[in-house]
């Protein structure tokens, strides 16, 4: 049973959900399919909303993984709050999913994909809108299919479908607190949030982020955006995230577990050829193997030389400025010119689509925060131009000495500029990469075609 | 109709290079329906419009019927909804409503979605579907929407791909947020 000794929680209604396979959605009268994803529910549509922007996105969804089968109840489910039907229209509360799990095969690295497949019916269910996840979610429950819905169903739903979708889980309970004014409010949530759930969350991003490249034998691949992409293939290590920023090292290991055959599969690192610019003979193999042997070598920390292809989903490039013979970063939101005269969109444009294009990658919003982050290219020391805001957002990992040295759009986007600005600054650039003072052009292959023998 | 200059067109033009033509995307679905268990139906128009394909599955019980409309990018797609759209006038929820595109650029797709024009909102509220067929790999998948026949996750070449509507979604928000706070 799930307990929160660090507070006084209010008594709630207690459901049994079915536990045999064949019932598990008995008496689910909403319908819980795909064809539901990414709808939006807007205010005039709202019969009540919980988390979101009203509560400052005080609510959360949490999972977590039993130590002990006889630490959890299997099938109940704990309401505490009041059910829909009892909910006012209109109504706006801060609240709290937990859903705890267990098997004997299941540990903590399976937190990641089961809150993905855990939180599906809200996600998937008729009626339904979720937006964001963790600390910044927002739902809502349309009009049309209040009348179809109840907290009892959607946590029969939540365990039924996580049981079914994650072979692993053979035991698995919920706790569902909406705060209405007579559980506490938003105060409950607030204090359940500080004192139990950032805890485990901070331990848990503290892991992830403990994790190196260094640190395991196994990488792990990703082919599913071949469908846009034909030859593209991402290769996730715990210090590279694919670009999508969907999945993350320890959820593609557990995708593998359950579903070896998939479109995500392992790659054995096998011999490092360039520690600097992470190339592996194992990754290479795989890398050829998965894009119809288009692509036969992968520096896992390069833009420059040999950079692993790009899908479409980017969140943001680097780019090379030969000019400067620096890279530059941008972002999706950033509309304006960069310093190779084109925008986002444009460049996005050339090199998406699963071609290994020398001097340009995607990056995922997490990339920049590895310590790896182009670590072939010379790192953050070669970064010469990013969109202000863009360099903001990323303050928290941009080296404190080089912050001050990136121009940005204040400086412009004319390459003359930038040389002068960098100059002034004192890039390290111009005394790590540049001749005399002066930027040497590399000349890049063309896309698809090798770098000459050095 | 020119992405540089917005005001000539109500909608973008991207700079896209469709990689199958129509006829190899429509025979490539007609062999998929046909795996999937589904009947192809007489051409006949439906209101103001007539579909390149309607199935139907041949499992009686199910009776579920899908209109397709097929065009070849993403330059086309908002004419070829418009389509589906005149459909549902005249047969409502009762049947599923399908986009059916070659591979097409994902960027210009989440552009056209989401990130340059709000195409996705609609889509969504019309529970219309979008699927890409590769004809060289004989493979179909759902991108957007899902058919009410769930069988046909058993059928599409990756059945996850589907999230990509949550991925859209999730960037949807501060489009959200901005048209209610």
């Amino acid at each position: 049973m799930i307990e929160i000794p660090t507070v006084k929680l209010p008594k709630g209604r207690v459901f049994q959900a079915p536990l045999e396979l064949d019932e598990l959605f008995d008496d689910v009268e909403i319908e819980i399919s795909p064809r539901w994803m990414g709808q939006k529910v807007r205010k005039g549509d709202m019969y009540m909303e919980i988390g979101g922007p009203k509560h400052e996105y005080t609510s959360y969804i949490h999972c977590d993984v039993a130590k002990e089968e006889s630490d959890i109840e299997d099938g109940r489910i704990e309401l505490i709050g009041p059910e829909i039907d009892e909910i006012e229209p209109g109504s706006s509360f801060a609240f709290g999913v937990w859903l705890r799990f267990w098997g004997p095969q299941l540990n903590d690295d399976h937190i990641d994909p089961l809150i993905r497949v855990g939180f599906r019916p809200f996600e998937d269910g008729e009626g339904w809108m979720l937006v964001n996840t963790r600390d910044t979610i927002w739902i809502r429950l349309n009009n049309e299919s209040a009348h179809k819905n109840s907290w009892r169903q959607m946590g029969q739903a939540l365990l039924g479908n996580t049981k079914i979708n994650f072979p692993l889980v053979e035991k698995a309970e919920a706790l569902i607190i909406i705060g209405s004014p007579e559980v506490g409010g938003v105060d409950l949530i607030r204090d359940i949030l500080d004192t139990r759930i950032r805890p485990d969350w901070e331990a848990y991003d503290a892991r992830m982020m403990g994790v190196e490249d260094e640190d395991v034998d196994t990488f792990y691949g990703c082919t599913v955006c071949q469908t846009f992409a034909p030859n593209h293939v991402c290769c996730i290590t715990p210090q590279r995230n694919p670009y999508c920023g969907i999945m993350s090292y320890l959820g593609a290991k557990a995708v593998v577990e359950i579903d070896p055959y998939g479109y995500s599969f392992a790659i054995p690192k096998g011999e490092c050829l360039d520690a600097e610019s992470g190339r592996y003979t194992g990754v290479d193999q795989a890398i050829y193997e998965r894009s119809s042997r288009r692509v036969s070598k992968i520096n896992l920390y390069s833009s420059l030389k040999y950079p692993q292809t790009n899908c479409g989903c980017f969140e943001a490039a680097a780019f090379y400025i030969p000019e400067l013979d620096g890279i530059g970063l941008v972002d999706r939101r950033h509309p304006g010119d960069t310093p190779i005269g084109v925008n986002f969109s444009k460049m996005a444009g050339y090199m998406s689509g699963g071609n290994q294009n020398h001097g340009s990658m995607g990056l995922s919003a997490r990339t920049p925060k590895s310590k790896k982050f182009l670590q072939g290219d010379g790192g953050w020391t070669r970064i010469i131009w990013m969109p202000k805001e863009y360099k903001v957002l990323l303050a928290d990992c941009i080296p404190e000495e080089i912050y001050d040295k990136i121009a940005t759009e204040d400086v412009g986007i004319d390459t003359q500029a930038i040389k002068e600005f960098l100059i002034e600054a004192k890039h390290p650039i111009v005394k790590n990469f540049w001749k005399d003072g002066e930027p040497v052009p590399m000349k890049m292959p063309k896309p698809n075609e090798d770098w000459p023998i050095e | 109709m020119n992405s540089e200059n917005p005001d000539k067109s109500w909608y973008r033009q991207y700079d896209e290079e469709p990689l199958f033509p129509k006829h190899e995307v429509i025979k490539t679905l007609h062999g998929f329906l046909d795996y999937a268990g589904y009947s192809l139906l007489p051409e006949k128009p439906v209101g103001f419009m007539k579909p390149d394909i309607s199935a139907v599955c041949k499992d009686k019980k199910k009776k579920d019927e899908i209109i397709f409309v097929v065009r070849e990018g993403v330059n086309e797609a908002v004419e070829g909804f418009r389509e589906l759209a005149a459909a549902k006038c005249f047969r409502h929820n009762k049947i599923d409503y399908v986009l059916a595109l070659p591979p097409v650029s994902e960027h210009y797709l989440i552009e056209f979605l989401i990130e340059q024009e709000e195409w996705f909102f609609p889509i969504k509220d019309h529970l219309f579907q979008l699927w890409l067929v590769n004809p060289e790999k004989d493979k179909v998948d759902c991108l957007i929407g899902w058919p009410r026949n769930d069988d046909f996750k058993h059928y599409f070449s990756n059945p996850n791909l589907v999230g990509f509507s949550g991925y859209i979604a999730n960037k949807a928000t501060q489009k959200m947020m901005d048209e209610e706070f």
